[in-house]
């Protein structure tokens, strides 16, 4: 892929976004300076501005490239991806957010441990950090070294050198606070120079209608009952219970609506969220990528896509922005996770099982080492993802198809079920955790290929549902335990307030537009 | 009210302001730093002019009501308040 060459003011762009970060880092370490502050601003964040950081935090160089990357190597049917996001957006945000917010948990694994036992709160931190987010890290470092690489011209070893080392230096100066703070006109610069690429795109093209026509096949029908995920049910099953997983368990996510200032302010962090993933990213993202199937036919790597486009629409000016948003979107995200598992390797792991009793500046400073550490590690996945030919979205739902939809059938049943108990909780995570490496074990060596070209939505759906039944079963035969106090008053739901309602409405009828949308101009 | 308690009252959006309209004159000129096809030259006008008027707008916004807000004071430290 042939590069650019920066001129000065857009080396000035991208000195100036390192600048903003750097005042709000210094500015932040005072609100820092407590593990609450650190690891959650204080829980004084407003909901809305929960809201954008949620988005900016999930949105980065992973979904503007690598997202456009699957739709352009997968097709329209991903699409479906964006609509079942805001559905699990929606049922999370009422269900399961203003519950954690109520308990202040730390963590999710935190409401974890008091709603089931601390054996679950390990499973959860343990394979989180040490899984999960060392690759996801790796996969944020290897995208922004790709943007670097490819669009400027960068070695993309030095790059991913220098932006691991750019962003842990950022979040723990500045901790939570900062990273929110960032968020925001990150997201803004982020969505920026997308949404007029998309818009040129289409004026170019003629309109959805046009890039429809264009499309092959195989690629271009929103409904087609042989998706390349195998049977449509089964696609459809699967991305739902896979965004119901993430939602609800991804713990830089769920780090957002636990730092807001009120329940009512947690489930506006999710449902707020909702906008930006059912209407803009299909049309920001998902559309340009469907028309590079046109436009460029071959590419070698479907990562080069969303890159192709922008060599071709943007200018120089432009172009600068266009680095600069997908910086923003690598730092919002980095950022973000090496924050969450400081947060998480120091509250659930470090502070309870290994070193206990210690002063708040003794555990800051631990996990200030254990965040350094973790993200030098987190370049040897970098570097391992760098190898993967089929694009790193791909790469990244895959590893999630594994071990989240334990986690997620026992938290959302966990939220919903006064029933499931502990002995339910550990049986339904033993079987579904080794289901799901059975079932990786059985795509890696080929046995899955009758499901469809991939298997991973198979995969989700099976191990959803199996650990949402044992867990239920498993527990029946003990009785449900007399709940404390805290249970008591975290179980006291309260109604939706009138601005929650109205934001519902509002996100249901954009729902509704956007599937009208898909079917009518792609069938 | 101190020197520090004012700075710790204004709202984010003035930095986050700042840095809007530094991007959006950088997009302004960058037609003046290096050829740009004519066809081209009005997303340049377009985005900058966009970016500079959504950081003026932000920078104002902030210093309007920074001080009379106190609940964007969030990301302020106690000893600031």
């Amino acid at each position: 892929m042939e590069g650019f060459s920066p001129v000065w003011t857009e080396w000035l762009m991208l000195a100036t976004l390192v600048a903003g970060m750097i005042y709000w880092g210094v500015r932040m370490r005072r609100v820092a300076s407590t593990l609450e502050g650190s690891f959650l601003a204080n829980r004084r964040v407003p909901g809305i501005i929960a809201s954008f950081s949620t988005v900016a935090t999930n949105l980065n160089v992973n979904d503007f490239i690598g997202g456009a990357g699957f739709a352009y190597g997968m097709g329209v049917v991903v699409a479906h991806g964006g609509l079942y996001s805001g559905l699990a957006l929606l049922i999370t945000s009422l269900f399961l957010m203003p519950r954690l917010r109520r308990m202040n948990a730390m963590t999710l694994g935190d409401w974890l441990g008091r709603r089931y036992t601390p054996a679950v709160a390990v499973a959860y931190s343990v394979i989180w950090s040490v899984i999960w987010m060392l690759f996801n890290l790796g996969l944020y470092l290897y995208g922004g070294a790709l943007v670097l690489h490819s669009l400027c011209g960068w070695n993309l070893y030095l790059s991913i050198i220098v932006l691991s080392l750019t962003s842990v230096v950022f979040t723990l100066m500045g901790g939570f606070g900062a990273v929110v703070i960032a968020d925001v006109v990150q997201l803004a610069m982020m969505f920026f120079p997308f949404v007029i690429l998309a818009v040129s795109v289409w004026t170019d093209i003629g309109g959805p209608a046009k890039i429809a026509a264009m499309l092959p096949p195989d690629k271009g029908q929103f409904w087609t009952f042989h998706t390349p995920f195998g049977a449509l049910p089964v696609m459809l099953g699967g991305i739902f219970l896979m965004s119901m997983s993430y939602w609800s368990c991804e713990a830089q996510v769920v780090q957002r609506p636990l730092a807001t200032r009120s329940e009512e302010d947690a489930t506006i962090s999710y449902l707020g969220a909702t906008f930006w993933f059912v209407v803009l990213v299909p049309l920001v993202i998902t559309l340009p990528a469907l028309a590079a199937v046109h436009m460029f036919p071959k590419l070698e790597n479907p990562d080069f896509a969303m890159i192709s486009l922008v060599h071709k629409y943007i200018p120089h000016g432009l172009l600068g922005i266009t680095v600069v948003g997908l910086m923003s979107g690598f730092f919002s995200s980095a950022n973000a996770q090496i924050n969450s598992f400081c947060t998480m390797f120091t509250s659930a792991v470090y502070k309870p099982l290994l070193v206990r009793n210690r002063t708040d500046d003794h555990y800051l400073r631990a996990s200030k080492t254990a965040g350094v550490i973790f993200t030098l590690a987190a370049i040897g996945t970098a570097l391992l993802t760098s190898t993967n030919e089929k694009g790193m979205f791909l790469f990244a739902i895959s590893i999630l198809a594994t071990i989240m939809p334990p986690f997620g059938a026992i938290t959302m049943l966990g939220a919903l079920s006064r029933r499931v108990n502990r002995q339910g909780a550990l049986l339904g995570l033993s079987v579904g955790g080794i289901l799901a490496v059975v079932l990786i074990v059985l795509d890696l060596t080929g046995h899955l290929k009758n499901i469809g070209e991939n298997s991973l939505y198979f995969r989700t759906l099976t191990t959803f549902v199996v650990t949402w039944v044992v867990t239920y079963v498993g527990s029946l035969p003990y009785a449900v335990p007399e709940p404390s106090p805290e249970r008591i008053a975290e179980g006291r739901m309260t109604r939706p307030t009138s601005r929650v309602i109205r934001m519902m409405i509002l996100m249901i009828a954009a729902s509704i537009g956007m599937l009208l949308f898909w079917t009518v101009y792609f069938k | 009210m101190t020197e520090k308690s004012r700075s710790g009252s204004r709202r984010m959006t003035i930095p986050n302001g700042i840095m809007l309209l530094a991007m959006g004159v950088l997009v302004l000129i960058t037609p003046w730093a290096t050829a740009i096809p004519p066809h081209q030259l009005a997303l340049d006008y377009i985005a900058g002019g966009i970016m500079a008027v959504g950081g003026l707008a932000s920078i104002v916004f902030g210093f309007v009501t920074g001080r009379s807000d106190k609940k964007s004071e969030w990301y302020s430290s106690p000893n600031e308040k």
